[in-house]
């Protein structure tokens, strides 16, 4: 079993601005926590000070009711795995595997058991008595991912553990991982910059910017729901768009000033207004957004050509034209590329449509699935505003 | 024309090594055959060859207490510089190895030695090594006379020369750690190992390349000492510091016996050549090249 609790964690280099501002986590038995946030954002940091190789400027971690912040790493009883694999290089992968056990005293016949047996469960019998340097990449973090295991840790750290690899092996070992934690049943909390390992490994994924958490949510509600205009741009891929809209006096809808750039104006008004479901208006009208400028963010996802909408049960908004600036067929999909309110989108339709670069197409958008994005806060009005709904919240400044 | 262009070809490779062939040829080949052919021979004053006597220079030696005492006294003198100056450079490159403020200071502190002339570092310690006025008898509120005493003459040269080895020493152990990849100690402190642990377990091996390195030119440099010697001790007293190459000097240049002092060298030749040639088998088993 194993409880870690970071509360109110910072990291600061030698005084001067904080790389973790109050870090705050609790993270359960059995859970797969991964850390994903631009390149900077702390992430490794905050698994660096959990393992003990980062002292923890202040505040407190705890783990399994006992406060850690002074124990030395190997007393955490936590196993860690490095990006660029940190195999012991003299020795051979039998003794790299054995080695947290050996400086444990443990018995060599008890050792021998269990190299051999997780040798055997991931597949490294055959390369027992080589050195590291005789491996590949993969093999390679596969021993150290084994050496990691062998010690049948209270938490495995992971530290970009596939960012070395090349594309196949990285989804190779992905869910070579996905599987190894289904087996162990502990917890693993796992680093990365790549949102598909994000979105395919974690039970909670925490978004990290700049040293301070953006949102902890599970992958789907992460997906769904995105907290920040941060949170939505950095997850999905290709990722969201934005363009800037103003909500209208009744709150009914929003209005967004011209169509597709590039596209002459076939009706007299060049403004797209969209009608909002009751839900959406009424959060809206709670926090008082009457007459507000926001921020529009919709998936490639949720653009639908206009031809095809007319099936759609969802409630899909009046088409509008854009010229296409080009088209990317990625097998089952293609992307278009469009220029809309000086911005450059991008919709992810279906590969049976045929658009070529050039061609002017009507398109619509799926209006439940639309975000709006508070100006200046960047928050996300739904999901904020939903929650503090939930809490009884019903102040604009809270916004 | 085409036979002319050939040649060329053919000789070019040659011609551009007939400069280092040439000094080599000059100051290692020449002087080494010579001492060889000089061996054979009783020589007169001016170190001209004048009556063979075959092996007779080498029997001398081998039926002559004082070669005996000089061989003896090299080995003891060869083991405390190297083990000296090689704990000396290794302790300053791991103390080193980390950042801190000052690193530079302290850096150049540890490789100066490198820079200092054995003989000049000889004149220093000779002065600090004086018993009266030494501030090494000073510090230590003993009473020793270190130079004079048959019982510490060697030692003292022998710490002298291993301090003045240790700045180079430190130079390749500072560059044999930074190779070290340091995630690995972080690995080793997740896994539970202490720092005895690491450095048994993953300094001494990742440095075992160069430690193999170190010790064949610091048996070899020290095997050669020789100005720090002429200086603090002259052999003395009595033959208590009379290094084999001190005594090669004196043999020839105060005894005028060439022909014995280059048996001598023949023989200092031969055993750092069987010495290297034994290190280089064993570097196959402890060394690993990674």
């Amino acid at each position: 079993m194993s409880q870690i609790r970071l509360n109110h964690i910072c990291k600061s280099y030698q005084g001067t601005d904080l790389a973790v501002k109050d870090f705050n986590l609790d993270i359960g038995e059995k859970e797969f926590i991964v850390f994903v946030g631009p390149s900077g954002c702390g992430k490794s940091t905050v698994l660096r000070m959990i393992a003990g190789l980062e002292e923890i400027t202040s505040g407190e971690l705890w783990m399994n009711g006992k406060l850690m912040n002074y124990e030395d790493p190997g007393k955490r009883n936590v196993s860690m795995v490095f990006q660029n694999y940190a195999l012991y290089p003299h020795m051979s992968i039998y003794d790299n595997l054995a080695f947290s056990l050996a400086i444990r005293k443990v018995p060599k016949k008890e050792i021998k058991k269990r190299v051999t047996e997780t040798a055997r469960m991931l597949g490294l019998e055959q390369l027992l008595d080589r050195r590291p340097a005789q491996l590949s990449g993969g093999q390679k973090q596969r021993v150290a991912i084994g050496s990691a295991i062998l010690r049948e840790p209270n938490a495995f750290l992971m530290d970009e553990p596939l960012s070395n690899l090349d594309a196949k092996m990285r989804t190779q070992m992905r869910v070579e991982i996905a599987g190894l934690y289904n087996r162990l049943n502990t917890t693993f909390i796992y680093v990365t910059h790549d949102q598909t390992e994000a979105m395919t490994l974690g039970t909670r994924i925490v978004v990290l910017k700049e040293g301070v958490i953006q949102q902890v949510d599970t992958p789907q509600n992460l997906y769904d729901h995105p907290a920040s205009r941060f949170v939505a741009g950095f997850i999905g891929s290709p990722s969201m768009n934005f363009v800037d809209a103003d909500v209208l006096s009744d709150a009914s809808g929003i209005a967004i000033e011209s169509a597709g750039d590039g596209v002459e104006a076939s009706n007299a008004s060049n403004v797209l207004e969209l009608k909002l479901n009751d839900n959406q208006t009424a959060i809206l009208k709670r926090f008082h957004y009457e007459g507000q400028e926001v921020t529009l963010g919709i998936r490639p996802g949720d653009f639908i050509l206009k031809k095809n909408a007319g099936g759609q049960k969802e409630n899909v908004s009046q088409a509008f034209p854009v010229k296409v600036l080009s088209s990317e067929l990625l097998g089952s999909d293609r992307l278009v590329y469009f220029m809309w309110e000086g911005v450059k989108c991008v919709a992810d339709i279906s590969a049976d449509d045929e658009v070529a670069r050039g061609d002017v197409i009507e398109i619509c958008m799926k209006l439940d699935k639309i975000h709006l994005f508070n100006k200046n806060t960047e928050a996300s009005i739904f999901a904020h505003g939903e929650k503090l709904a939930q809490k009884g919240v019903s102040d604009y400044e809270e916004v | 024309m085409k036979k002319y262009k050939i040649s060329v070809r053919s000789i070019s490779p040659y011609a551009y090594l007939i400069p280092s062939l040439l000094v080599f040829g000059l100051f290692l080949f020449y002087p080494f055959f010579k001492t060889i052919y000089l061996s054979l021979y009783k020589t007169n004053k001016m170190g001209q060859a004048k009556l063979f006597v075959g092996l007779g220079n080498y029997k001398d030696l081998l039926t002559s207490p004082s070669f005996y005492n000089s061989l003896f006294v090299t080995v003891e003198f060869v083991v405390i510089v190297v083990v000296g100056s090689m704990l000396l450079g290794l302790l300053g490159a791991l103390l080193c190895n980390k950042a801190f403020p000052g690193i530079r200071v302290f850096s150049t502190a540890y490789a100066l030695p490198m820079a200092i002339a054995s003989s000049s570092a000889a004149m220093i310690f000779r002065i600090m090594l004086d018993p009266t006025i030494g501030i090494i008898n000073k510090l230590l509120k003993l009473d020793i006379n270190w130079i004079q005493d048959p019982k510490y003459a060697l030692i003292s040269v022998a710490v002298l020369t291993a301090w003045l080895n240790s700045g180079i020493n430190f130079l390749y152990f500072s560059a044999g750690l930074s190779n070290i990849d340091e995630t690995i100690y972080e690995r080793a402190a997740v896994d539970g190992a202490n720092s005895f642990q690491m450095f048994y377990k993953l300094t001494l091996p990742g440095l075992s390349p160069i430690l193999f390195y170190t010790v064949v030119v610091n048996i070899i440099q020290a095997f050669q000492s020789f100005g720090q010697v002429k200086i603090l001790t002259q052999g003395g007293p009595g033959e208590s510091t009379n290094l084999i190459v001190y005594s090669i000097y004196r043999d020839a240049f105060f005894n005028y016996r060439f022909g014995s002092a280059a048996a001598q060298s023949v023989v200092l030749f031969a055993i750092i050549m069987v010495l290297t040639l034994i290190m280089f088998k064993l570097e196959k088993k402890g060394v690993s090249y990674s």
